[in-house]
């Protein structure tokens, strides 16, 4: 009697242990499915939704729109070839600018050997950034020095969001710091 | 086997089957990174990862005929006698085959060509002294030429001399086919996937990890007959040996104070100092080490001071490690004298303390000292490394404390004297002191400054902040910039950017509509009329609005394999400042290999170069 009912507890404790281990296999998988960080950043075909959370106004900024041929479009566009990484901020300081004459809106990225570091959220005429925050991420793949790296400006239409198709390169010099 | 033993056997094995089976879906697998970024977990280059396998060039094997050389371009009509079988065939005589000529020949004296010169009367008037007959003989002011006839130029044109124009689809438009062998050349890109499993990255180039030196041994071997004498003082080295030996009982033994070398030698193994209070007396003789670093001092009951009572004595690492010749992680290191040279000099943790009255400290490519602890240097001659990116005559770094009340630095153009790293407290008590920030950190804060003698400004350049910062009082809650420091303040340092060059561009294009068209059959010239490409709004305009003179550059990208090619009128232009604009225009060239219909075909680039 007593042994059927050991049995009947070991049997009950195997199971759990199972369901357990069941249980802790399909978290990892749905982990691994959904959570799990994903690849390098693509360039956004529209304006993403989200205006750019460091952007500031341009004091003194005319905003006197620059005449844009029909269909096309008319920038103007400022910023320094000098932009510092903060590994331990995970920050990028920069001075970047979409004056207010300009026709369109922008996303800037900040990138190194083909991999984008840094990418923007929209940045409206009139607005400027001297900080980015890293992509997710980002961080690990670098490490302190000096790099070259480019600014990859992207047009974007201020009506319909669509992707312009001309865009600006900046080779810039990229200083990553601990 | 029992009954029991057997099902418990059934058990652990069919639990160790569940485990096995469950256990295989994990993501876990073997952490294998191959050289171009595969794993397990990316077992395959996607086009998010971004690699790009090298792809040799292959080089056009066309060769250019006579074909190449002309334009067949059918003017026969059919008619009558050709309604059964056309006979007609092509040809330069029929009109069909044009060939573009384009000699650039310019007669010479070897061609033979010369003008004819066309005969010229004489203005000679007979006056009274032709009364009995006319006595002038044609000179330079009467006029006359004889007739002179024209020689023909002997030059005969070629294709090899260049006097037809290339009209070779493969050369013009780049027209390669199947046949032609033509493989463009690729440049490899890394592999841009980050497996957090695997921790791997990609390949952008890291600064040299440094390895911790081996703590495991109380005395590392060296070369075994090394020798050195020990004892009391330097007037009485009582005992000889090793330098193993030496430093073994300069830990244990507190009577030694003094180790002298008696011969140069090399060690390929750390030498570890683990406590004692002494002196190193390098007595004009090499210490070579090829072990990184050469003297490793880690106890905070070591007090280690270096010197050189002899001429030359040095303590060099041959290694490229930045630890260099010593290395003080824990207790006190005094240099009175000696040279220590390496990659780095001498390498200073948190819990390290340094103090610099003299010597030589020199680094190939490093700092010449790195303070991560306690660093005073009151004499000495510095010179940094050549690596823009680790140099720095002093490099300090955060949580450091530095103190500089003299010295000699040679630096390494355009290498600072100092170096700081991150947060950073100076004392600086005089002498002329540079500080560059180490790889550009932004901010630099809490360079205290104390105890110089006078009131100096900034502009003098004896404090030489970096580009484009400056200081402002710690206590000024609105960071105002400040150009002249006062005594016993501190002073933070603050990133302006306002000493950077800020450019101003203005980009401006058109609608960049481009239509083909194959063009309308003519039934009288049997031809296509029109066929090609057609533009509108095809330019793109850059200005230079601000006061930094830039080039632009202009690229065109197909989004597929349209089969043609874009040309500009131009790919490159520099916009000085207050110049015009530069407009680039842009064609396309070849027939589509697709039908298109209101498709985004391509990119525009335009890269801006300072």
């Amino acid at each position: 009697m007593n042994n059927q009912t050991e049995k009947k507890n070991k049997t009950k404790w195997l199971i759990l242990l199972l369901l357990l281990i069941t249980v802790i296999a399909v978290g990892v998988t749905v982990w691994a499915l959904f959570f799990r960080s994903s690849g390098p950043a693509l360039t956004p075909d529209y304006a993403p939704v989200e205006t750019e959370g460091n952007a500031e106004t341009i004091p003194d900024d005319s905003g006197d729109k620059l005449e844009s041929p029909n269909g096309g479009g008319s920038v103007s566009i400022s910023y320094s070839t000098d932009v510092s990484i903060d590994l331990s901020e995970k920050t990028a300081s920069l001075y970047f600018a979409n004056p207010g004459k300009s026709n369109q809106d922008m996303v800037v990225q900040v990138v190194i050997q083909d991999t984008i570091l840094v990418q923007s959220g929209t940045l409206q005429p009139g607005k400027q950034v001297t900080t980015l925050n890293l992509l997710d991420g980002a961080e690990k793949q670098l490490s302190p020095g000096g790099y070259d790296g480019k600014l990859v400006i992207l047009f974007y239409d201020e009506t319909t969001g669509e992707k312009a198709v001309v865009n600006t390169e900046i080779p810039v010099t990229i200083t990553v710091n601990q | 086997m029992t009954h029991r033993k057997k099902k418990r056997l059934i058990r652990v094995g069919g639990l160790t089957l569940c485990l096995s089976i469950l256990l295989s879906c994990l993501p876990i697998g073997a952490f294998a990174i191959t050289a171009d970024g595969l794993c397990d977990h990316h077992p395959e280059h996607t086009e998010e990862c971004g690699y790009v396998a090298v792809t040799e060039g292959q080089p056009c094997t066309h060769e250019h005929t006579d074909d190449c050389y002309s334009i067949i371009q059918c003017v026969h009509k059919h008619n009558e006698d050709c309604k059964e079988t056309c006979t007609h065939v092509c040809s330069e005589e029929s009109d069909c085959i044009t060939v573009k000529h384009n000699c650039h020949h310019s007669h010479d004296e070897n061609c033979g060509y010369s003008e004819g010169v066309p005969a010229s009367a004489c203005t000679h008037e007979c006056g009274e002294e032709c009364a009995e007959g006319c006595i002038h003989e044609h000179d330079d002011t009467c006029g006359y030429a004889e007739e002179v006839d024209a020689t023909p130029c002997n030059h005969v044109c070629s294709i090899e001399g260049g006097c037809y124009e290339l009209v070779c689809s493969h050369a013009i438009a780049g027209q390669h086919d199947d046949t032609c062998g033509y493989v463009e050349g690729k440049a490899g890109q890394p592999c841009g996937y980050v497996c957090e499993e695997c921790a791997a990255s990609p390949e952008i180039p890291a600064e040299e990890e440094q390895p911790e030196p081996d703590e495991g041994n109380l005395v590392a071997d060296t070369e075994s007959d090394a020798e050195v004498k020990w004892g009391a003082s330097i007037d009485k080295l009582t005992e000889s040996g090793t330098l193993k030996a030496a430093l073994a009982a300069a830990k244990d033994n507190s009577e030694i104070k003094y180790i002298q070398l008696q011969k140069s030698f090399a060690t390929s193994s750390i030498i570890n100092i683990l406590g004692g209070e002494f002196t190193i007396d390098l007595g004009g003789c090499t210490l070579t080490g090829s072990s990184n670093p050469v003297i490793y001092i880690n106890s905070s009951d070591a007090v280690v001071t270096f010197a050189d009572s002899g001429t030359g004595g040095k303590i060099v690492n041959t290694t490229d490690a930045a630890f260099g010749a010593v290395k003080v992680q824990k207790g006190k290191a005094i240099f009175t004298g000696g040279s220590y040279e390496g990659s780095g000099a001498v390498y200073i943790e948190k819990d390290g303390t340094v103090e610099i009255t003299g010597g030589i400290f020199t680094a190939t490519n490093n700092r010449a000292v790195r303070n991560g602890g306690i660093l005073n240097i009151c004499g000495g001659t510095f010179t940094a490394g050549s690596n823009p990116y680790l140099s720095g005559v002093v490099c300090t770094s955060s949580g450091s404390i530095t103190t500089i009340t003299g010295g000699t630095y040679q630096e390494h153009p355009p290498i600072a004297d100092v170096a700081v790293e991150y947060l950073t407290n100076i004392q600086y008590y005089g002498g002329t002191l540079y500080l560059q920030n180490y790889n550009g950190a932004t901010p630099l804060t809490d360079l205290t400054i104390s105890n110089f003698v006078n009131t100096f400004a900034v502009t003098d350049n004896l404090i030489q902040l970096p580009t484009g910062y400056e200081f402002y009082l710690n206590d000024d809650a609105e960071q105002n910039s400040v150009t002249e420091l006062e005594k016993d303040k501190t002073y933070g340092i603050k990133y302006t950017g306002s000493e950077s060059e800020i450019a101003s561009v203005s980009i401006t294009w058109g609608a960049m509509n481009f239509t083909y068209s194959d063009g309308t059959w003519n039934t009288e010239t049997y031809t296509y009329d029109g066929a090609g490409w057609t533009a509108e709004g095809n330019t793109v305009t850059v200005e230079n609005t601000g006061n930094v003179d830039i080039t632009a550059s202009v690229a065109y990208q197909n989004r597929s394999d349209f089969a043609f090619i874009a040309t500009w009128d131009k790919e490159t232009a520099p916009v000085p400042a207050n110049s015009d604009p530069v407009t680039f225009t842009l064609d396309l060239i070849g027939k589509p290999k697709n039908e298109l219909s209101d498709e985004i075909i391509g990119d525009v680039t335009v890269r801006i170069d300072q």
